[in-house]
């Protein structure tokens, strides 16, 4: 990230950072889809879905 | 940029056909699972496993505001925009650890306004149901209106038929099946939504990639790159204090604890909270490529389905349209049965007729489905453009409930007119600063307010609670 002095409130996000936040929050939605199924193929087998 | 209904009205209708029949069907199966009890249609038997509680506390967390407001936050102040909305997330996160304790403390509990009788007493307990009473009208208004406005700005439907039928749909599933019902949906509407969501977002960035779309952001409109945004801050906080005021007072919350099994009710809601957070900055970042594109928007809180479908034109707005109409009922559902569970248990039973049968409570509760579903649809019939003041407005009550929950759930010295002046004066600063300050400071002042009295207050007339109380009087 270039960070401009804090007394100025700017610190502005490259590319790469960017580009990560982008990346990381689709990667956290789609682990976030195989987690609940998962759980839920677990649960199902030892009966305690419900 | 012109906004019109994008998506042609008899695939708009085969999609709603669709899911209604899905929902409607799935609910009424589920609801004749277990017992026919009043616990059974309110709290789904009390044995929820993780997977369907982690995913019901995602469904309703995400509300049609997640998928449009989101967006409209991150076009409109760029990335702090959308991580103030994600920090909506932390009220499922701060609560995890209350939900045991609730769990631990009050296993037959039923509701919110359980917890708040036996805890505070009488007066207390009227003082937070006039809160919880605006919060959730407003809270099912906004939904209400939301739904008319998306469907008719995505298919072109009448605004009131699209009120009816996303109301109707979820009234009907969860009259029948109660909250199995409820939380069976939610299971299929939440990885409904976090697929589709991320299938849109992969192929937008696919189209348009994250460099791309921040060199055109640092050449334009470099202060939504900026994370020191001193607005952006405080919106943050305020966010963050308005969501835990949201989880902290509301029954839609209570009801998954009690509904859920002990060992997974805190591991749920951290799951829940922390997979929510994804969804605003995902729908925040299709903003920002908006922005990037130069594209405006009469409608600013139509960018995401805009953009979807110039992204990916018919089956991309098909796909919007899925999104909202999953989000919209299964918020909606959640609503109308935990608050005819807060009725019924608390006015009906409690307050009216302690006397009630086990069925007349269960019957009580049915009745206030229909009720709810009626008023909200009174009160939304005339249409109303500004859903987000009004959001705002109610985030200045429910702030001023966070501190007397917290301390009375775990503090038993924590004091019962401590509690009532720490409600009433926080909400009565929290609205004075949305008035004269800014609507984004309401939570936050009215947090801070009623902090202190409840501290100071509690500190000075300490009480000596007795924590099986709330075991023996349910």
């Amino acid at each position: 990230m270039s960070c401009i002095p804090f007394v100025f409130l700017a610190w502005y996000v490259d590319a790469s950072w960017f580009g990560a936040v982008i990346a990381v929050s689709q990667v956290a939605l789609v682990l976030a889809v195989l987690m609940l199924l998962a759980i839920w193929c677990f649960e199902w087998r030892k009966k305690r879905i419900w | 940029m012109k906004v019109e209904p994008f998506l042609a009205p008899g695939l708009a209708w085969a999609l709603v056909v669709l899911f209604s029949v899905l929902w409607i069907a799935l609910g009424v199966a589920w609801g004749r699972k277990g017992k026919s009890d009043a616990d059974e249609y309110m709290l789904a038997g009390r044995n929820i496993g993780l997977a369907l509680s982690t995913a019901t506390l995602m469904a309703s967390w995400v509300t049609g505001n997640t998928t449009l407001l989101a967006p409209e936050f991150g076009y409109k102040t760029g990335l702090w925009g959308m991580f103030s909305y994600a920090l909506a997330g932390l009220g499922l996160i701060l609560f995890a650890p209350l939900a045991l304790r609730i769990k631990q403390l009050m296993p037959n509990g039923r509701t919110s306004g359980d917890f708040i009788r036996l805890r505070y007493g009488r007066l207390a307990w009227w003082v937070f149901m006039v809160i919880t009473a605006i919060y959730t009208l407003g809270f099912l208004m906004t939904q209400a209106m939301g739904a008319g406005i998306l469907l008719q700005s995505l298919s072109g439907f009448d605004y009131h038929v699209g009120m009816i039928v996303v109301i109707g749909v979820a009234m009907l599933y969860t009259l029948y099946g109660g909250m199995r019902a409820v939380i069976g949906t939610d299971f299929i509407q939440s990885v409904l939504i976090m697929v589709l969501l991320a299938v849109v977002a992969v192929l937008a960035f696919r189209q348009f990639p994250a460099p791309a779309v921040h060199a055109r952001l640092i050449n334009s409109h470099a202060d939504h790159l900026n994370l020191l945004l001193p607005a952006g801050l405080l919106i943050a906080w305020n966010s963050a204090l308005f969501s835990m005021g949201e989880v902290f007072h509301n029954n839609i919350w209570w009801s998954r604890v009690f509904a859920s099994r002990r060992s997974v009710v805190m591991t749920s809601f951290v799951l829940g909270g922390l997979a929510w957070m994804s969804v605003p900055i995902v729908t925040g970042s299709i903003g920002l490529v908006a922005l990037a594109r130069g594209l405006e928007f009469p409608q600013v809180n139509m960018v995401f389905p805009v953009m979807a479908a110039d992204l990916l034109g018919v089956g991309g707005a098909a796909l919007v349209f899925v999104v909202v109409f999953a989000s919209l009922t299964s918020t909606l559902d959640s609503l109308l049965a935990s608050t005819a569970d807060l009725v019924a248990e608390d006015i009906y039973f409690r307050l009216l007729r302690p006397q009630a049968s086990d069925a007349q409570l269960k019957q009580a509760a049915r009745v206030t489905v229909v009720g709810l579903a009626v008023l909200t649809l009174l009160l939304s019939w005339p249409r109303l453009d500004s859903l987000a003041s009004v959001l705002f407005f109610t985030g200045a009550l429910v702030a001023s409930t966070v501190w007397p929950v917290a301390c009375g759930l775990y503090w038993p010295h924590a004091n019962r007119n401590a509690a009532i002046v720490a409600m009433v004066s926080g909400s009565v600063v929290g609205l004075s600063a949305y008035v004269w300050i800014a609507p984004y400071c309401a939570a936050v002042f009215s947090t801070a307010v009623s902090a202190l009295v409840m501290v100071v207050g509690s500190v000075r007339w300490p009480e000596r609670f007795q924590w099986s109380l709330l075991k023996e009087a349910l």
